[in-house]
């Protein structure tokens, strides 16, 4: 999250105050044309901090531009005051002092233009004195999906799970959200509100509990509705996206019919009697399956039932005696009975890292010698851990005073490493034996006894700042800064008073420096998706030890 | 769930199904080592066969050997109801069927009886005739007092009935309603049912309305201040609705299913101003966590959560606000590092709302007097007194009695 600064809010209430270009859309505003009037008596030019003012404004709908009714507005001042529009969808509030007060403004079945922008908080600014005007605040209706699920026969099926599968961006990089699951009624029927504005993946099912036919029928055995991703696959990548526009009610009926469900089994070895074994199963999109794992811990059998076709990761995980975490994972191909499926546990890995870093800059305080502190922390982020990012942070561990870093339960797969500079550091190398791990992935074999992370920082950092203008007028925005190497994430944060910026300390390099409104809204981290913008950026070459200063231009995201 | 309230069944099972032992009589051919279960299922009300039953069977074994999982078997009602069940080795069975729209049931279930299969030489197990009852329905909407929704109120579905000589009435479902205001209870059994609701009004605003003013040098006097007067009108709860138009369960108007009723019960839930009630709790010491929450009883045994708002105003006194009116208890929870917690009960009565003026009572280990509501500051009995207004007594208006227990919670 990134910090929250008046400043850049001032942008969203510039925007929202005295929208004069709105006015003729709302015949609801031509009273408000005094707008903001004083109670007490009234002197041109002049006023002071005793003088009260009224804040007037119309809350109305982002989609229809009708008033909306009933909506709680509440400002902070020096205190607090709320109030419901009236049916006109209009407020006021008295006696306010001069001078800037936020206004929220909620409605259920409404998200405030603020929720989607991450450093607003669903917050706006009304500027309070003798010359503001009537402010319109604006609430976007929610998106709905809802449908009926039902057999062939146009029998519904009741109790299926339904989970929405929403992608935004978070950090510049699309990521997935699951929903609260919804379940069918007993006429088949599900329903999902509070959606926002976004592209949706529906999945329905598994059914819970197999249906286990008579052996005389023409498929006997078990039976239940499988997992299904709209429009009807098993797999998420055949999935069509639901586009949810502010407002939209999406009705989405589908008809399943019950597959054969499978039974899983096999046994564990490995594990510590008495201590608890944790059995998953994953599908291809990653998703954890809810099924009931029976483990006889006597025995080392487990076994499950109600699994459909498909494809899966079959994961064991369970705690050794020191407390270190045991794991094995099976990859499988479900299409009839499994039996003696066998997984063996190992210990996962630890990764012990050391640090150094390299003092050359002229003068300055050897800042990272001080007691327990870590020049850096180091992050591995899974490769191929389907929709959701599964990460590893380093653990501090050791005795005050000896105290190192390490990557602890690490599970065999690939991973990407992040080293994240802790002060006015930055990485010049990070290596595992052979392994540049600026360039390449990290790989953990299983059962391994990896060879420890070698992470060198130097503190000739350079320094960035400037101001950010549109037209003459300097303005909040946030600066996006992205360097030469595309292995780097861009670095991204916000002005902070009058359009001004400093950015943290940077390495030496070359870097496109851009000034974008909306950073929500921009998938920066994907070198694809900034390539348009990236024309409208500023090159900066800064060298070691350098402090550099720029004028940018805002880029509107979007245009 | 009616699956829950047959597991004891299975238990009184041995006691009315007795199988009469057939005395071995010579010049009978010798019994076959295996028999059948046949029958039909049909409509209990219309007698209509059912076709695609799931019906099963599943052996009874003694109260203390349960069932092996996947010990059942299933047969499925073809278009004229009937299914069979061949080779069944001799034994006591479980015949239980469903269909779509129909409860769930066993073999000749009423209440808390049913009859158990019983399989063996000269028992006659076939042309069983299993009626099944539709199931019974109360669906309806919430909304409020501008003819909005209400989301995410809970929706309390209470059955009366009369077990061991006595009718009680308890809790046996719950349901959120969706953004459209809606909830849905369904397989329900024939039977007396109470609705209630309770929901908060989304833009409540109950802040507090009381700080401290300090406070002489000896730090000893403290006075009461009221706050700014806020928008009083969003400072406003629902209380707890019952159908159809009732503050509490004797109220309540009880909603007699049958088979395959479909009842509505719809609420519009009006606000009501909230209650500010200031609360002393014992002295805080050192390291002690001290909360207050409110709950309200709704039936027999059953307490729910108040989501009320509880503000510090000084050590050892609290407001606690958005407090519906009536009946309710205030709970205090005492933690001092990993002892033991001390939950005393204030139960609360009295119906001279609206509290426009803060109650306070004091919840402590030791019974305490109340005074009257009237006043808006008024003085508790104990060394420290807030505010200096004397407390006019009304009596009978409000009796409130203090309960105080000790439990340990560890």
């Amino acid at each position: 999250m990134l910090p929250r600064t008046p400043l850049f809010m001032l942008l969203t209430a510039s925007l929202l105050a005295a929208p004069s270009f709105l006015r003729p859309q709302l015949p609801t505003l031509g009273s408000l044309s005094e707008g903001i009037h004083k109670n007490a008596s009234f002197k041109s030019q002049q006023f002071s901090t005793d003088d009260k003012y009224t804040l007037r404004g119309t809350v109305i709908n982002s989609v229809t531009s009708e008033p909306i009714r009933g909506a709680l507005v509440q400002i902070y001042f020096n205190g607090q005051s709320s109030m419901l529009t009236g049916p006109d969808g209009k407020f006021q509030f008295a006696g306010l002092p001069p001078g800037q007060s936020t206004i929220m403004v909620r409605k259920p079945g409404f998200f405030s233009e603020g929720d989607f922008e991450p450093n607003a908080q669903g917050q706006h600014l009304a500027t309070t004195g003798p010359n503001s005007s009537p402010v319109v605040l604006k609430l976007v209706p929610e998106g709905v999906i809802y449908g009926r699920i039902s057999e062939e026969d146009n029998e519904p099926i009741e109790g299926l799970p339904v989970e929405l599968l929403a992608q935004r961006l978070q950090n510049g990089r699309k990521i997935w959200d699951r929903r609260p699951q919804a379940v069918t009624d007993e006429d088949g029927n599900f329903r999902i509100a509070e959606l926002q504005p976004g592209d949706y993946f529906l999945s329905a099912g598994p059914s819970h509990n197999p249906v286990i036919l008579p052996a005389h029928l023409s498929q006997p055995g078990a039976q239940g509705i499988p997992l299904v991703y709209y429009p009807g696959g098993s797999e998420l990548a055949a999935a069509a996206p639901i586009a949810i526009s502010p407002g939209k009610k999406v009705e989405i009926n589908l008809t399943l019919s019950p597959q054969p469900f499978y039974r899983l089994s096999g046994t564990i070895n490995g594990y510590v009697p008495g201590q608890p074994v944790n059995l998953q199963l994953r599908n291809s999109a990653g998703i954890p399956l809810p099924y009931n794992w029976r483990f006889d811990s006597a025995s080392g059998t487990f076994h499950v039932n109600g699994v459909p076709v498909g494809a899966y990761t079959l994961r064991a995980d369970a705690p050794d005696s020191h407390g270190h975490s045991l794991t094995a994972t099976v990859p499988l191909t479900v299409n009839t009975d499994l039996s003696g499926l066998h997984l063996i546990l190992l210990r996962t890995v630890t990764i012990p890292i050391r640090m150094s870093v390299i003092a050359s800059r002229t003068g300055a305080e050897r800042f990272w010698e001080q007691e327990n502190y870590f020049p850096a922390y180091v992050q591995l982020v899974a490769r191929n851990a389907g929709l959701f990012e599964l990460r590893y942070g380093s653990q501090q561990v050791g005795e005050r005073g000896a105290a190192s870093l390490e990557l602890q339960n690490i599970a065999p797969g690939t991973y990407s490493v992040e080293v994240n500079p802790n002060g006015p550091l930055y990485v010049q190398s990070a290596t595992s034996g052979t392994t540049n791990l600026l360039e390449s992935d990290l790989s953990v074999a299983p059962g391994s006894s990896p060879q420890s992370i070698e992470i060198t920082l130097r503190d000739d950092v350079a320094f960035l700042s400037g101001t950010v203008y549109l037209g003459n007028l300097s303005l909040s925005a946030t600066i996006l800064a992205f360097s030469e190497h595309t292995s780097v994430p861009p670095r991204i944060q916000p002005t902070y008073s009058g359009g001004n910026f400093q950015l943290s300390p940077l390495p030496p390099g070359i870097y496109k420096i851009l000034a974008v409104d909306h950073p929500d809204r921009l998938e920066y981290a994907n070198p694809e998706a900034v390539k348009k913008y990236l024309s409208k950026a500023r090159e900066v070459t800064l060298s070691p030890e350098q402090s550099a200063k720029i004028d940018l231009e805002l880029t509107k995201v979007g245009e | 769930m009616p699956v829950q309230r047959w597991l004891p069944l299975l238990f009184l099972l041995t006691f009315f199904q007795q199988a009469p032992v057939p005395s071995a009589a010579p010049l009978v051919p010798p019994a076959p080592s295996t028999f059948r279960i046949s029958g039909r299922v049909i409509d209990a009300i219309t007698g209509q066969p059912l076709a695609r039953a799931f019906v099963v069977i599943n052996p009874t074994n003694s109260p203390n050997t349960p069932n092996p999982p996947d010990s059942g078997r299933v047969e499925i009602t073809d278009e004229q109801g009937l299914f069979a069940f061949a080779a069944v080795p001799p034994g006591k069975y479980v015949l239980s069927a469903r269909h779509r729209g129909y409860l769930t049931q066993m073999y000749q279930q009423h209440e808390n009886f049913m009859t158990a299969i019983v399989v063996g030489p000269g028992l006659d197990s076939e042309n069983l005739i299993f009626g099944l009852r539709p199931g019974a329905s109360i669906s309806g909407d919430v909304l409020d007092e501008s003819d909005d929704p209400v989301r995410h109120a809970d929706v309390m579905l209470f059955h009366q009935f009369v077990a061991g000589g006595r009718r009680r009435t308890l809790q046996v479902q719950r349901a959120k309603t969706n953004d459209e205001g809606h909830y849905h209870f369904s397989h329900l059994n024939p039977g007396t049912y109470f609705v209630g609701v309770s929901a908060q009004p989304w833009y409540a605003q109950h802040g507090a309305r009381h700080r401290v003013k300090q406070a002489n040098q000896d730090g000893n006097e403290i006075g009461l201040q009221p706050l700014i007067e806020q928008n009083q009108s969003l400072d406003v709860v629902y209380g707890i609705a019952f159908f159809s138009n009732a503050g509490d369960l004797p109220g309540a108007t009880p909603i007699a299913l049958h088979s395959g009723d479909m009842a509505i019960a719809d609420f519009r839930l009006r606000p009501v101003p909230a209650a500010h009630v200031l609360v002393r709790t014992p002295a805080a010491e050192p390291e002690q966590n001290t909360n207050v929450s409110v709950t309200q009883t709704v039936a027999d045994n059953d307490t729910i959560w108040v989501p009320a708002q509880v503000n510090q105003v000084a050590p050892g006194l609290v407001e606690v606000s958005g407090v519906p009116q009536g009946r309710f208890n205030l709970v205090l929870n005492t933690q001092q590092g990993n002892a033991s917690a001390h939950r005393s009960i204030a139960e609360l009565s009295g119906s001279d709302a609206p509290y426009r003026c803060p109650v306070e009572y004091s919840v402590s280990r030791t019974a305490h007097q109340c005074r009257s509501p009237r006043a808006c500051a008024c003085g508790l009995p104990g060394p420290e007194s807030f505010g200096t207004q004397s407390c006019p007594q009304r009596a009978n208006s409000r009796s409130k009695t203090i309960r105080s227990r000790q439990e340990n919670t560890n």
